[in-house]
């Protein structure tokens, strides 16, 4: 194996993943396009490493979100009965979509994401209730209702998690994209918390990391049994996954929900133009090869 | 008014148990990982290219393994505390997801027979 390449690898999961934490989400989503175009990589083993990528940015950045109790492990498991299951479908289904479509199908849903984020700016909490007053005032709600503590605001904020159903739904359709295209999907996991369960955005960015490595998993399981993780590309994927993870989490944890919303926007109008490209099958020059 | 905490958060030593479970399995898959990278390309390099057999090839297949089991082992850990804790709705809810990727597995076993 050509050890330029790993290093190759090795720096562009890096950034890809260190982006991907600042936005709360996976690295994944640009990996596959980036192995496939530049690295000329076999689609399949790009998805296997992506796939690993995904579980690797997910399980290193879990912690830090964890100890800030930003996630809320118990919606989390909920949720992944619907994400797994999607992700058990993807796997299943995987053989029959041709990729291109799935691509254009992608680019669509990312900028759909992209205009639902814009026009709703507000978190769905509103910061100006103490947590003590907002609990008295949600007293009718489900067990998974919760609060977080806001740094930037110095106190807790409580919240409640809303059409349970609706997130569910949208939750087992970003699973059968996990699993079908190698991604987190957690752009379309973070507007299905905002929009359908209105949560807190750090709350859902905090979740919805803790809960790709999941659903990555449960796709991830039969690439690896199909022999489509190749140890040459995804372990240096998987090591710069974490690096970059690691610096990402960091980031986001000192930076307001606002830069976080705008940067995401920016992200996925890029990516839908990047998955465009890659359902019309245009090929940039390699950089590697 | 003080701010108060919700029951829900308060109960963390699931969270702190999680967080050091994903932490120490990260840090060791990467070791795995890294130390089947370097014999792979720095002890191992005379040895040809693209040879498949090589030691430091399956030490990264095994740092990859133990990363794609820690997802499993988390909601196993998950099962367990629900149901110490009685919550037995969210316990359901791990055991669900514990199956679903157990099929997801099996699901590829059966798909690369049928392809081999």
């Amino acid at each position: 194996m050509d050890t330029g390449f790993v290093i190759w690898l090795f720096v562009v999961s890096l950034g890809a993943s260190a982006l991907g934490g600042m936005l709360g989400m996976a690295g994944g989503i640009f990996i596959v396009p980036l192995l496939t175009m530049f690295g000329h990589a076999d689609i399949h083993t790009a998805i296997g490493a992506s796939l690993v990528s995904v579980i690797a940015c997910s399980c290193s950045s879990a912690a830090p979100f964890l100890r800030e109790r930003l996630t809320h492990v118990r919606l989390a498991i909920v949720l992944e009965t619907a994400t797994t299951l999607g992700a058990l479908t993807g796997v299943l289904l995987a053989g029959w979509i041709p990729v291109s479509w799935l691509y254009f199908l992608f680019a669509t849903i990312l900028l759909v994401s992209a205009g639902q984020m814009l026009v709703r700016r507000a978190d769905p909490v509103e910061p100006g209730m103490p947590g003590g007053l907002a609990q008295g005032m949600h007293r009718h709600s489900g067990v998974l209702d919760s609060s977080y503590p806001d740094r930037a605001l110095g106190r807790d904020v409580a919240y409640t998690v809303r059409r349970l159903p609706a997130g569910m739904t949208l939750m087992y359709g970003a699973g059968l994209i996990s699993a079908l295209l190698g991604i987190g999907s957690g752009v379309l996991k973070i507007p299905a918390m905002d929009s359908a369960l209105r949560l807190p955005i750090k709350v859902s960015t905090a979740t919805s990391n803790f809960m790709i490595g999941v659903t990555a998993s449960a796709g991830a399981a039969a690439y690896f049994v199909r022999g489509e993780i190749v140890a040459n590309v995804a372990g240096p994927v998987a090591l710069g996954s974490i690096a970059g993870a690691l610096l990402g989490a960091r980031v986001l944890m000192a930076v307001s929900s606002e830069k976080i919303r705008l940067l995401f926007v920016g992200a996925l109008v890029l990516l839908a133009v990047q998955m465009l490209l890659g359902a019309f099958g245009v090929d940039l020059p390699s950089a590697a090869a | 008014m003080k701010t108060q905490r919700l029951p829900s958060v308060t109960r963390g030593p699931l969270e702190r148990w999680l967080a050091r479970l994903l932490e120490y399995g990260t840090y060791v898959a990467c070791a795995v990982i890294a130390s089947g990278l370097v014999l792979a390309n720095v002890l191992e390099r005379g040895a040809g290219p693209a040879s498949p057999s090589l030691l430091g090839t399956h030490i990264v297949t095994v740092g990859i393994a133990i990363l794609l089991l820690l997802p499993a082992v988390r909601v196993t850990l998950m099962l367990a505390a629900f149901v110490r804790d009685r919550e037995y709705r969210f316990g359901f809810a791990a055991a669900f997801v514990l199956v679903v990727i157990v099929l997801g597995f099996m699901a590829g076993m059966l798909s690369s027979k049928a392809g081999a």
